[in-house]
């Protein structure tokens, strides 16, 4: 099975689905000269490929992250936790995903915009709640703060541009973390 | 011909469109699982002349195919308002959501397709010629 700082770095790369060596590092919380050599041994074992500039997840890689997630988060009380926040956080997806897309076809309104701020600034709340059970999601905290600042300042491609670590991007992998956690499929 | 059909295409059917990005041309090929996103994500160049073809709009592994910019994406579950629409609408990749296929079952792999995304609905075009209605990977 995966160490956790092995696991840290491939199921970041596992909820990302693309991104460079730096990326990883960067959205993982390590250092480049962590995760450069545990990329490089990923790619020896086949369970990343390397396609130059970015990495992509190979099934066997996801075969290894979801076995983790199976047989590390298995507390019920951890379990139990995560559900009942989960199912706050069902609510405030399909807020966040509607407010998102109509932002996008508004031509950027300013109103619109301001509600997925405070949406957002919510779920920060919200996962401060679960951080004691999965002391990873603090990562989620400190990358929300950081894109929502950039967004504050005016950089509105940290609202949803998927080549950035944009709110949407987080949000995105943040679901994808607790669908894999409690052993749930996607429904929207 | 059809009312639906324009000249030279015939219409297959229609959905909702992501972005209002116009007419795109590509040859359709269905990635079903992971295993083949990556292998089409290999090919940098058969993306971009590819119209991903996928089951749901829940199958969020075809969402890294954007960022190599394919001829456009159709799916046969999800709205736009989704996670793959988000994504889609920033890249302006021609996708259509839910599509509704007329006379005919799938669109085989190979199939030479127009899609036009004009409005709040996308319509799926086979190049005059190309149907067949036979299984994926029959072409």
């Amino acid at each position: 099975m995966l160490t956790e700082q092995e696991f840290l770095v491939l199921n970041s790369l596992y909820l990302k689905k693309m991104t460079s060596v730096c990326g990883l590092a960067d959205i993982a919380g390590l250092s480049v000269g962590e995760v450069q050599p545990l990329v490089g041994r990923f790619t020896a074992q086949n369970w990343v490929m390397d396609l130059g500039d970015e990495l992509v997840i190979q099934p066997g890689g996801m075969v290894e992250v979801e076995s983790y997630y199976r047989e590390v988060f298995t507390d019920p009380a951890l379990q139990d936790g995560i559900a009942q926040w989960y199912r706050r956080f069902e609510t405030v997806n399909t807020r966040f995903i509607k407010l998102v897309s109509d932002w996008q076809q508004s031509d950027g309104d300013a109103k619109v915009l301001d509600r997925i701020v405070s949406t957002v600034e919510r779920l920060i709340n919200s996962i401060g709640e679960v951080t004691h059970l999965v002391p990873r999601y603090s990562g989620y905290v400190r990358r929300f703060e950081r894109s929502i600042a950039k967004v504050d300042r005016g950089d509105l491609d940290f609202v949803c541009t998927p080549t950035v670590d944009s709110v949407h991007n987080i949000w995105f992998e943040l679901h994808e973390d607790a669908l894999l956690l409690l052993g749930k499929e996607r429904t929207e | 011909m059809s009312e639906n059909d324009i000249p030279g295409y015939q219409f297959i059917g229609k959905g909702y469109s992501v972005v209002p990005v116009g007419k795109h041309e590509g040859v359709a090929l269905n990635v079903n699982t992971p295993q083949d996103m990556i292998k089409l994500m290999s090919d940098p160049v058969k993306v971009k002349e590819t119209v991903v073809i996928t089951p749901g709009g829940t199958t969020t592994f075809v969402a890294p195919l954007l960022y190599k910019k394919p001829a456009g994406i159709v799916t046969f579950a999800g709205t736009p308002e989704s996670h793959l629409g988000i994504v889609g609408r920033n890249f302006r990749v021609p996708i259509v959501m839910t599509l509704t296929l007329e006379g005919l079952d799938n669109i085989p792999d190979g199939t030479p397709l127009l899609i036009d995304c004009a409005g709040k609905l996308g319509s799926v075009y086979i190049k005059d010629g190309a149907s067949n209605g036979s299984a994926p990977g029959d072409a």
